[in-house]
């Protein structure tokens, strides 16, 4: 492609960008007169460059845009919406005529007139104010010898539009007849102005292109005009304009940039002149008027000519020789020489960057063979090759780091425009715009981040009507984040929008048919929430323009993989979404951790690597199987381990069983949300690593991302994490099921709603189950030690004597070996709960669907997608200790209150868990805390509650204070209050009563406490 | 190969001569067109490369340069080199990718006559009329040209693999 065409695409590309950002900034703050200087010098150089290439297209919407630019600037015209948009409008349809130029080196074929008629109907809102740029003229002046239009834009550079502008003229007639007539009674008064002698215009316009042509034909001129015939027409219409009208800059100007190439001499522009000459005179200039024009000519003689000398002093720094006669330029342009840079091509960086790679590796080497050397003369020379080789690569490091400003640069328009399109308020803020990172780690997250900005304003943030409705601001906010951490760049996009809803996201995957219901119901909203990352998903009801076509968050997150990067979200519904991308600053160079397995060397990308565990069999650390599945245990975690020789297939299982005196090391990685530990043989050290791509007949072993050359000159394999849990996934266990167990830690830490339940079987195949709170340890009793003494089973457990309960009545004990039981304690009860087996812990939102009458049984509720009898645990206590429970007749126990909000405050959690589950399949709405004061933070949040039921012996502040607290206050004064207490006496009961409690119920009278509550709702609910 | 043209018997001639580097294989001569050859090496380092195809041995390091390499036994059906016996490299290109192919030995660089040029016999074995240009007729032996893109190709190397 020509030079000159791909500068300006470039610097064009770069100049609407800014422009696009800018305007935005401008609809915001209209009166920021420096904003809109800025806009309208760009897009005036946008229009003059492409005056100058002969791009009729671009330059009359470029033209039209700047019109309306033109009128902001001039306070003639308001800035609206309106206009804004019909100029980003503008601004898109150059940026697909430059995207057509790029491919094909020609403006593509269009039609602009639509677009260029609003944009001047918007100019023409200003009024009758006359029109400051005789665009009206434009396209009518007919270049003879070409039958085409030619423009006045065409031959200009900003300086000849100002030499238009300084002749200004009643020009808004824009008759041919017109340009003709109006100027000599502006720029030359007198009437004897060369431009009009010379027969105007369309003379000059004859004379340039003769010119052009003849200058191609020229022997010894014809090298000094390396650009088109086109162009360098150009450049003579607007130079001989310029110089007829006496505009003495734009002339320097253009006459400056005539020349393109170095050594145009003295001599050369004499022969220039003579031709000139010969030409005026093929136009039917007169003698006189013609000697006078070429005698004209002599005031860019020097121009020309020192811009030619610049060029051979030193060809890159064209601005530094054209400062020669620079003089007269604004302040602005030249703080902009002042900064000192060049334009590299992004190849020759990367060239550079292969280049430096080598130099380190080879460095590396250097240093390895001379460390094993003794006293060798080459340690001082290479300690300083050293030194360079580390400069070197940390600068050209530098070249390519860019901040993340630019790749955010596109953000503020496309948010702009999809307030307008979605009739939103929205507000982005970017922060840490300016940390930096590699230019292709850029262009590979630049995608995924505008995708995922566009959704965060479709889909998260609700119209403005929404948002009042729920009690946000009017404005949504969308925060973009990025900052640097240990080795890596966090990019988190934040919205205060809807956050992902579940409910409507798990219609969805079953409508998809991704997952049943079943699976569906066993997973938490967090883990449904990931669904968006599943391929082929979108959320969005209605298709916009926008975004809902399918090609959604899996694309964004397998883009980010591919780079190395991980990509998290945590969304509340109604709170908003957070996404968060962890990506590696730099690509070409990584840290890599070296392990060793069957005395061949292999690398792992340090970014997913989490820690190191050791383990032998004697230590802390011991690798157990769970039928041939190797698990460690770490930290109450089991970590499903894969072997790396077995995952190479050097060694099979049993081979690796059958070891003695093993010693093995575990890289506990992190791969998504799944982490797994990679057992290797040793682990060496952390080394930075130049990532190789491997061979395209390697390609498709995907357990290697790349491959790298040590610093002793071995080449050694780079391990994919990704690629060695799919393939241990497929070979061992299920990935989702282990996925989704990484995922309930998560989210246990991150939600407490939710109960962890014990599953254990007992008599009868149904599962049983029990909140895990409640269980104080589990232990395996010897069948043998168990005693009965009084008719019940017992076991010597602590120095003292338990109890053992069955859990099911048709069970029995083992008849040898050991029996699971599960412990539960409460004060100084501790009672054994014999159980068949143990099968799990789950953590569940507790819903009791079916409530019992059988005596021990809360009810029945779905956990892990099984029905499961919930136990009370209560009953068995009660069963143990004839003391623990007072057993009572049922025969009058009150009907539910469906629905009834209860308040349970209790200090013991243990309380706290058993009456929940009782009170649940009761029909109340439970919520517990425990201490009154977490109760009274709700009351000052404003929660209600029908009923309040509060323990009386509590630290800080007990139960009677927090009664009279309740009632001298207002909002929960008329909420009943019940008294559950362990203390039930005569006195404490009168006592309650005169707290302001309306029921005293001594505790673990279940039966009492639900008649009790019921009684109080009816009540309130008779007073009501 | 230049101007090349089909005889009456159906065997390709074209006149002039070509320069072919020879490797010996397990007794077996080769020729490699000299031009594609980069490198000739002595044994070299060679890290396997676990879980890839068999005829992959590994990956060496060539003046910084990460190469593949082929284990061209392998892939011509040939008995694996004997014990402590190592191989040597000849580092040829395919599609801007160094490979080396690993053989047992290097002989000299022959200029061979057009006219001694053959077609693959077709009773060849199918593993090597696959990536055997051709045969060259030499005094005392048989000389098929290896296609190094051939040998090299993805398609054919699935099947070898």
């Amino acid at each position: 492609m020509d030079d000159l065409l791909n500068e300006f695409l470039t610097e064009t590309a770069e100049s609407i960008d800014v422009v696009d950002v800018e305007l935005v900034k401008l609809e915001q703050d209209p009166n920021n007169k420096e904003v809109l200087d800025n806009i309208f010098r760009l897009v005036h150089t946008i229009k003059g460059t492409c005056g100058f290439l002969g791009l009729p297209r671009l330059e009359s919407v470029a033209h039209s845009s700047e019109n309306v630019l033109g009128k902001f600037r001039d306070g003639e015209l308001e800035v609206s919406e309106h206009a804004v948009t019909v100029i980003l409008e503008s601004l898109d349809r150059i940026k697909e005529i430059l995207a057509g130029l790029e491919a094909t080196e020609e403006e593509p074929e269009g039609d602009d007139s639509e677009l260029i008629n609003r944009l001047d109907a918007i100019a023409e809102g200003a009024g009758a104010a006359p029109d400051p740029e005789p665009d009206t003229v434009e396209g009518e002046i007919v270049d003879p010898a070409l039958g085409r239009t030619l423009k006045p834009g065409e031959v200009s550079l900003e300086e000849l539009e100002a030499a238009f502008a300084n002749a200004p003229g009643p020009e808004e007639m824009g008759t041919e007849e017109g340009e003709a007539d109006a100027a000599p009674s502006s720029a030359a008064p007198s009437g004897g102005s060369l431009f009009d002698r010379i027969g105007g215009e369309d003379t000059i316009a004859v004379a340039a292109h003769l010119i052009a042509q003849r200058l191609e034909s020229d022997g010894s001129l014809a090298k000094f005009f390396s650009n088109t015939i086109d162009q360098r027409k150009g450049q003579f219409m607007g130079l001989m304009l310029a110089i007829f009208k006496d505009d003495l800059d734009a002339a320097d100007n253009v006459g400056r940039q005539l020349v393109s190439v170095a050594g145009f001499s003295e001599k050369n522009f004499d022969q220039l002149l003579e031709m000139i000459k010969v030409v005026l005179g093929e136009c039917q200039v007169d003698g006189d008027i013609c000697d006078e024009a070429v005698m004209s000519f002599e005031l860019v003689r020097e121009a020309v000519v020192n811009a030619s000398k610049a060029l051979t002093k030193a060809e890159t720094k064209g601005a530094g020789g054209a400062q020669a006669g620079a003089q007269a330029q604004s302040g602005a342009r030249e703080q902009k020489r002042v900064t000192q840079s060049i334009r590299v091509s992004v190849d020759l960086l990367e060239d550079l960057m292969n280049m430096v790679s080598e130099l380190v590796l080879t460095r590396n080497q250097l240093l390895q063979i001379t460390r094993n050397m003794e006293n060798s003369e080459l340690g001082v020379p290479l300690q300083r090759l050293s030194q360079c080789t580390t400069e070197l690569q940390e600068n050209v490091m530098k070249t390519r780091m860019q901040p993340i400003g630019n790749a955010w640069a596109k953000l503020p328009r496309i948010v702009r425009d999809l307030t307008v399109e979605l009739d939103k308020k929205i507000d982005l803020e970017m922060l840490g715009a300016e940390t930096e990172l590699d230019r292709q780690v850029l262009e590979l997250i630049k995608d995924p981040l505008t995708h995922m900005v566009r959704n965060s304003a479709d889909h998260g943030i609700e119209t403005p009507a929404e948002r009042m409705a729920v009690g946000k601001p009017e404005n949504g906010t969308i925060v973009l984040n990025a900052y640097h951490e240990g080795g890596h760049i966090i990019i988190e996009i934040k919205d205060d929008g809807r956050g992902i809803s579940a409910g409507k996201l798990s219609s969805k995957i079953l409508e998809k048919g991704l997952a049943t219901q079943a699976e569906l119901s066993d997973m938490s909203d967090a883990q449904i929430q990931k669904f968006i990352f599943h391929p082929g998903f979108s959320t969005a009801e209605k298709i916009t323009s926008v975004s809902g076509r399918g090609v959604g968050m899996d694309v964004v997150r397998s883009n980010i993989e591919k780079i190395g990067g991980t990509i998290d979200m945590v969304s509340i519904e109604g709170k908003g979404s957070t996404f968060q991308i962890k990506i590696p600053l730099t690509l070409a160079i990584v840290a890599g951790l070296i392990v060793k397995a069957q005395e061949e060397r292999y690398a792992i990308p340090q970014i997913s690597v989490l820690e190191l565990v050791r383990a032998s069999q004697n230590s802390e650390h011991k690798i157990e199987t769970i039928k041939d599945t190797p698990v460690l245990r770490l930290r109450n975690r089991l970590l499903p381990l894969v072997y790396l020789n077995e995952v190479l297939g050097f060694t099979t299982r049993k081979e690796i069983d059958d070891r003695e005196n093993v010693d093995d090391f575990i890289v506990v990685t992190q791969v998504g949300a799944f982490t797994f530990g990679i057992v290797v043989d040793q682990v060496f050290d952390t080394e930075e690593i130049v990532v190789k791509p491997v061979a395209p007949i390697l390609k498709e072993l995907e357990i290697y991302s790349g491959n790298t050359i040590l610093g002793d000159g071995s080449v050694i394999m780079i391990l994919d994490p990704n690629g060695i849990a799919t393939l241990a996934n497929s070979g061992v266990g299920d990935h989702d099921r282990e996925e989704s167990e990484a995922e309930d830690l998560v989210r246990r830490a991150a939600t407490s709603e939710k109960e962890s339940m014990l599953v254990f079987r007992a008599g009868g195949a149904n599962p049983k189950a029990v909140p895990l709170a409640l269980v104080a340890r589990l232990e395996e009793v010897d069948v043998e030690t168990i005693e009965v003494s009084d008719g019940k089973h017992m076991v010597q457990y602590r120095g003292a004597l338990m109890p053992l309960i069955m859990a099911h009545p048709e069970m029995k004990f083992r008849e040898e070996g050991r029996q699971p039981v599960l412990v539960f304690t409460d004060r100084e009860y501790t009672m054994g709960l014999a159980v068949d087996e143990i099968l799990d812990i789950v953590e569940e939102e507790l819903s009791i669907k079916l409530a019992s009458d059988k005596p021990g049984v809360v009810g029945s509720a779905i956990i892990s997608g099984k029905a499961s009898e919930v136990i009370d645990v209560a009953y068995y206590l009660g069963l143990a200790f004839a003391d623990w429970l007072k057993s009572r007749d049922l025969s009058d126990d009150a009907a539910p209150t469906a629905g009834a909000k209860v308040l349970l405050i209790d200090d013991s959690d243990f309380f706290r868990n058993m009456l929940r589950p009782v009170l649940t399949v009761s029909g109340y709405q439970v919520k517990a805390v425990s201490s009154a004061a977490a109760a009274l933070a709700l009351m000052e949040d404003g929660m209600m509650f029908d009923l309040i039921i509060s323990d009386i012996e509590m630290p800080d502040m007990n139960g009677f204070e927090f009664a009279a607290e309740v009632k001298k206050d207002s909002k929960w004064s008329d909420t009943p209050l019940v008294a559950l207490s362990s203390l039930a006496t005569e006195r404490d009961i009168s006592r309650g009563h005169e707290a302001g409690f309306d029921d005293y119920i001594a505790k673990f009278d279940k039966e009492t406490l639900l008649r009790s509550l019921a009684q109080q709702l009816k009540i309130k609910g008779d007073a009501a | 190969m230049s101007n090349l043209v089909v005889r009456d018997d159906l065997s390709l001639v074209s006149t002039g001569t070509q320069d072919f580097v020879t490797v010996r294989l397990a007794g077996q001569t080769l020729g490699i067109p000299v031009l594609g050859v980069h490198d000739v090496l002595n044994p070299q380092k060679i890290t396997r490369i676990p879980l890839s195809p068999e005829w992959v041995s590994g990956v060496l390091n060539l003046r910084g340069k990460i190469v593949t390499a082929i284990d061209l036994r392998q892939r011509l059906g040939l008995p694996p080199l004997e014990e402590g016996k190592q191989s040597m490299s000849v580092v040829v290109e395919h599609n801007d990718e160094p490979y080396s192919l690993q053989i047992d030995t290097v002989g000299e660089v022959l200029s061979l006559d057009d006219q001694d040029f053959e077609r693959n016999p077709v009773t060849l074995d199918p593993r090597w009329r696959e990536v055997s240009r051709g045969i060259y007729r030499l005094k005392d032996e048989l000389l098929p040209i290896l296609d190094v893109d051939k040998l090299l190709g993805f398609e054919s190397s699935g099947k070898a693999a």
